[in-house]
């Protein structure tokens, strides 16, 4: 092989999409996702501070327990960690090479994901006719801002799941590690998610 | 860090959370005599030994892969 062809080949391949860089001990997608979360921390982190200087500030404070769906946030509570089950469950049956159950568990997770996402939209409606809004009280432009943020996220999950359970799924016939690397980078992200909620369940339903 | 350590991560703190909304329902019931806060620390309280449960059937098998 010349040495133009050897460069070219070399401008063509992309390093360490499946193999760990050896400065990082990661390889370019979890790198790549633990930025973005860090960025996410970061922006969850500004909401719930304000959130807690807003409420320490105020002289009372609605509990969201007396009038908050809080039924319909325990059974989301519920399908968040039980998505992250199966999220991990598609992974590991990816990583012993079940491509079948793998796709079993992605579905599963979508499923789960969706179900959040209707319920939400019950919790939501139920809200609107009792004539709460944002602009109602400081708790609930909280409650709408923080909830409908993290059901944007949520929604980003159903997409990509959505995405990687259908056509992305052909990458498993020419790049299964790849293919396994994504449904992680993935179930990094949908953990953030499910995280996030664990914090704000008890935050604004309860307390 | 992997989703292996992330879950486990996740799953120790909504083994947390459980125990939280169960003291948070019986502490609350001990005050208003609300019987839907009874319920949800049942409810939090199973949530909570099943996932113990899990925790250690399954992530033992999870340093496996």
């Amino acid at each position: 092989m010349d040495a133009h062809a050897e460069a070219h080949e070399h401008v063509l391949e992309i390093p360490y999409t499946v193999h760990p860089r050896p400065d990082t001990g990661l390889y370019n997608a979890k790198l790549g996702i633990w930025l973005f979360l860090a960025s996410e921390v970061m922006l969850f982190g500004a909401l719930f501070s304000s959130f807690i200087l807003i409420r320490t500030a105020a002289p009372v404070w609605p509990r969201g327990w007396e009038f908050l769906n809080v039924p319909l946030a325990t059974a989301n509570t519920f399908i968040l960690i039980a998505s992250s089950v199966t999220v991990v469950l598609a992974w590991a049956n990816l990583r012993l090479g079940n491509l079948k159950w793998g796709r079993i568990f992605i579905a599963l997770t979508l499923v789960c994901a969706l179900a959040f996402l209707v319920n939400k939209g019950f919790e939501y409606t139920h809200e609107f006719k009792e004539h709460r809004f944002p602009s109602t009280s400081n708790f609930l432009a909280i409650y709408f801002t923080m909830t409908g943020l993290h059901g944007l996220h949520v929604l980003g999950g159903v997409i990509v799941f959505s995405y990687l359970l259908l056509p992305g799924a052909k990458m498993w016939k020419t790049d299964r590690a790849r293919y396994t690397n994504r449904i992680e980078v993935c179930g990094l992200y949908w953990h953030f998610v499910d995280l996030v909620w664990i914090f704000l369940f008890p935050s604004l339903y309860l307390m | 860090m992997s989703l292996r350590i992330f879950h486990i991560i996740f799953v120790t703190v909504s083994i947390a959370l459980s125990v939280f909304v169960t003291i948070w329902g019986v502490r609350e019931y001990a005050l208003t005599r609300s019987n839907g806060a009874l319920i949800l620390a049942g409810v939090f309280l199973i949530c909570g030994v099943v996932l113990v449960f899990y925790a250690g059937r399954v992530f033992r098998k999870l340093r496996e892969l």
